[in-house]
């Protein structure tokens, strides 16, 4: 565990996290009771952001935000290790959290939009039932728990048609905080090279079209499916 | 009336892994039907009253918050995923031809801003059977051809009412002085002119007596092009 990361729960915010003490005592008192019967668990509801949006004509020379960040220090530290899980550094592609993608996370489930809004309904209670899920099988939130043992509550959480009965909504929240994370990350500079984006960049005289290997590509699909191939 | 429109997006397998290129240069329509099923069209089985285009797209564009949509579990595999389908995926944007019904109304609607009464227009295009079937019609149709062509789609196309696109989203709204060839059913004649008011000319989409698949701008400049025309033959007849 990082410094960075003692100093921030040191500003866990607790209204969420208590409520979910509660109902994932709940759950569990329902999973003995009933077994794979649980019917999932409840969810709280967060209450929407009224803050000033962009409206109309902004600033785009300068760009600002016009809405309180609203995600805890603790929530933001959460938020990094999960998307560094879902999409781990790997060859020259950085970790999410190492090119602003919580932060992204922040501004977008922050922001005083219905859309928003809805996500923030899965993302701040999600982001609390990681903690409270972590403290229930390890002892120790989310952030602190090993890598090995984060793994272990996103596999019931993080494949469409293997998630652990009653887990519903985290699956929900993953699903949501894995799109988030994907859109965040690939619409970066880094996102870009990883994926071979080459476009939004000047060029002089006719544009070249696609490259011999991208038509030699084509012409093998094309004459796979028994049709005949004419080269442009 | 505005065009009825519809839109699948569907992965495929066979252009995963597509060697990379700048493909900003590539306009996001790659290919254009201009009609589809025809002959079905023309024999009522294409389960639309009238026909559609289809227009054909996809590309190595930028990166959006879609990008991930779909996709399952997290890590290496899921990178592996995100580069692999990257510009392999096509949409099918449908337009097809809306036909006017009793149900679809232009009414005067005055806004009122700082103390000043602007005149406006509000349409109200309701759907009827007519409108729906398209609708249905045209995801249907193009489930087909993703499917023999060994696509995936992305998401089950919606139910037939909500499957089409709201009425203005096409920005092809047109209509509501319709052209026809009598006083009883139409506003103006062929020429444009107001059956009523001699020297009245509408030069504007408003004389469309269907909203086709099409753009309309075209039809709108050529019928203003004929409406001049008459009233120059008009004005040297002394008739004007």
């Amino acid at each position: 565990m990082s410094d960075a990361k003692t100093s921030a729960l040191v500003m866990i915010d607790r209204r969420v996290t208590l409520k979910w003490l509660i109902a994932g005592a709940m759950a569990v008192g329902q999973l003995a009771a009933c077994g794979d019967q649980a019917k999932g668990i409840s969810w709280p509801e967060v209450a929407a952001i009224k803050a000033q949006g962009i409206g109309v004509d902004p600033d785009l020379i300068n760009p600002v935000v016009p809405w309180p960040l609203t995600l805890t220090a603790a929530e933001l530290v959460t938020a990094a290790d999960l998307a560094d899980l879902i999409l781990p550094a790997e060859g020259n592609s950085p970790a999410p959290s190492k090119v602003g993608v919580p932060a992204f996370i922040n501004e977008w489930v922050s922001a005083p939009y219905p859309d928003q809004h809805e996500d923030r309904q899965l993302v701040i209670p999600g982001l609390a039932w990681l903690d409270t899920e972590s403290k229930t099988r390890n002892g120790v939130i989310f952030a602190n728990a090993d890598v090995s043992a984060q793994k272990l509550i996103l596999d019931d959480i993080a494949f469409k048609d293997k998630v652990k009965p009653g887990l519903e909504m985290p699956a929900k929240f993953f699903n949501r905080f894995r799109s988030l994370t994907l859109g965040a990350f690939y619409t970066t500079r880094e996102g870009w090279a990883e994926i071979g984006y080459m476009g939004n960049t000047p060029g002089t005289g006719d544009y070249p079209g696609p490259t011999p290997e991208a038509l030699a590509h084509i012409k093998g699909v094309i004459e796979g499916m028994g049709l005949t191939y004419t080269a442009p | 009336m505005d065009t009825v429109g519809s839109s699948v997006n569907a992965y495929f397998p066979q252009l995963e892994g597509r060697p990379r290129y700048n493909e900003d240069g590539a306009m996001g329509l790659h290919a254009y039907i201009p009609f589809w099923d025809y002959k079905g069209v023309k024999d009522g089985t294409a389960g639309t009253p009238r026909g559609y285009h289809v227009e054909i797209g996809g590309s190595f564009g930028d990166p959006g918050m879609g990008v991930g949509s779909g996709l399952d579990g997290y890590g290496s595999s899921l990178r592996a995923d995100v580069n692999r389908r990257y510009g392999s995926r096509i949409n099918f944007t449908q337009r097809g031809e809306m036909i006017p019904n009793a149900k679809v109304v232009l009414r005067d609607r005055y806004q009122h801003q700082r103390q000043v009464r602007h005149p406006g227009a509000e349409i109200l295009l309701r759907l009827v059977r007519a409108r729906a079937e398209p609708g249905h019609a045209l995801p249907e149709a193009m489930k087909e051809l993703i499917d023999k062509l060994g696509g995936t789609l992305i998401g089950e196309p919606a139910e037939p009412a909500k499957a089409i696109s709201k009425g203005g989203e096409i920005i092809h709204e047109v209509g509501a002085a319709r052209m026809g060839k009598d006083a009883k059913d139409s506003v103006v004649n062929q020429f444009g002119k107001s059956w009523d008011v001699d020297n009245l000319y509408l030069t504007d989409g408003s004389v469309f007596a269907s909203k086709a698949h099409k753009n309309p701008t075209l039809t709108i400049m050529a019928l203003a092009m004929r409406s001049s025309e008459n009233i120059a033959a008009r004005l040297r007849s002394g008739e004007l």
